[in-house]
């Protein structure tokens, strides 16, 4: 069963994409920002859906330094925020985001996602 | 002194818009957190209820190697074994009769046979007397004829004997032949009627299966629609989160034009840091058109 990290600071959103992935067979991990996120990702996790604004860390600082690490470089990050502003899209991009979802999701996309990058 | 007043009144309703925005947040998340443990019980109940359904329909008929199955297949062909032995015994009995029959007339025959011969040993008796008168009583022919009369008597009795059996078991043949010619449409009949029992149960077996295989199917349909409702319904509960970040942005503004009042009226004020920082500075809600949109690099 592969693992997925969630990081958002809403527990609601936490609980619904958790949901929809451990409806789908993934096994779902969270974490409440960016820095909780650090210490929680190994190697056992496969892929991590990250929110973009949350305090202490945000998404796309997280990014930037989880790509510093050579563990993680092409661990696969999807970013899944309110924000759609080009700019922030181009530099999660730049960080090594393989996707950009924007809330409020559909779970069977963000299932088909998932399934598409853990495959 | 009103430019500070002013600030305060500013400090004071952003401490009030904080605080009735944490509360209605912490409601809403309350109850769209339980929404959402009500649409993952719903899902539950129906993955067990089709487990359940599945191991109940399934193990006893749902496929060839269940225990039902099995049994109706061993009983079927156990009953298919035993009346083929028992048409091919009555074949044989009618081959023996048959035989028996073909025996008996060879009996007959012989019968015949020994008793064309014995009228020839009589016939000789006779010329051995003829011969003994001839010859004034001769005592050698005297006692060949009367040993060939006494040898006569003996064999015309036992051929009586034999050809007696003989015609017992030529009457008695026939009626064997029909209690067999009986037997073999008895055991025709139980045969055909048993093989239409046993095609009768391998239908109904085969139609339930059938049955069975098409409620699981419609079950999993039922359940794949579940999931996908259930994925809509979460859909549904993310209104919570985007409402929760576009109410705290209230408190940016506010933050933002006392920072404003405050270099108008060159005032020095600490202004408290907003309750919820974001990376993008748009002020809209992101277009709903975009809502949902999967982008993949």
């Amino acid at each position: 069963m592969k693992k997925i990290l969630v990081i958002d600071d809403s527990p609601t959103v936490r609980q619904q994409v958790g949901l929809a992935l451990s409806q789908a067979g993934f096994q779902v991990v969270e974490a409440i920002d960016g820095i909780d996120a650090i210490g929680k990702v190994d190697a056992s996790v496969s892929m991590l859906i990250c929110d973009v604004n949350m305090p202490r860390m945000n998404g796309l600082e997280m990014l930037e330094k989880l790509r510093t690490d050579a563990r993680w470089k092409t661990l696969p990050v999807v970013m899944l925020t309110t924000e759609g502003q080009p700019a922030l899209i181009e530099r999660a991009k730049k960080a090594g985001a393989k996707g950009w979802i924007i809330k409020p999701f559909k779970a069977e996309l963000l299932v088909a996602a998932v399934q598409r990058l853990t495959a | 002194m009103a430019g500070k007043t002013t600030l305060e009144r500013l400090r004071k309703v952003r401490e009030r818009i904080i605080a009735r925005v944490r509360q209605v947040n912490k409601t809403t998340e309350d109850d769209v957190l339980g929404a959402g443990r009500h649409v993952q019980r719903v899902v539950e109940v129906a993955h067990r209820h089709i487990a359940r359904l599945r191991d109940v329909l399934a193990g006893p008929v749902g496929n060839e190697d269940s225990d039902l199955a099995r049994a109706i297949r061993s009983q079927s062909d156990h009953v298919r074994q035993h009346t083929s032995s028992v048409g091919k015994a009555v074949t044989e009995h009618a081959t023996q009769v048959g035989a028996v029959a073909e025996q008996v007339r060879s009996i007959t025959a012989a019968a015949r046979e020994i008793e064309r011969l014995n009228a020839a040993a009589r016939v000789l008796s006779i010329n051995a007397r003829i011969e003994a008168s001839r010859s004034a009583g001769s005592a050698v022919f005297s006692t060949i004829a009367n040993e060939m009369q006494q040898l006569s008597k003996a064999i015309a009795s036992a051929n009586k004997t034999v050809c007696d059996l003989a015609n017992a078991m030529e009457k008695s043949v026939p009626e064997l032949v029909r209690q067999n010619q009986a037997l073999a449409r008895v055991v025709e009949g139980y045969s055909v009627e048993a093989r239409d029992r046993i095609d009768a149960v391998d239908r109904r077996v085969a139609e339930l299966r059938d049955a069975v295989a098409t409620t699981l199917a419609e079950s999993d349909t039922a359940l794949a629609e579940i999931v996908t409702e259930s994925h809509a319904a979460l859909s549904k509960l993310q209104f919570q989160d985007v409402c929760a970040q576009g109410l705290l942005q209230i408190d940016g503004w506010v933050a933002e034009l006392s920072q404003q009042t405050a270099a108008e009226l060159g005032i020095e004020s600490q202004i408290a840091p907003i309750a919820h920082t974001t990376v993008g500075n748009d002020d809209v809600e992101v277009d709903r058109r975009e809502a949902g949109e999967v982008m993949l690099f």
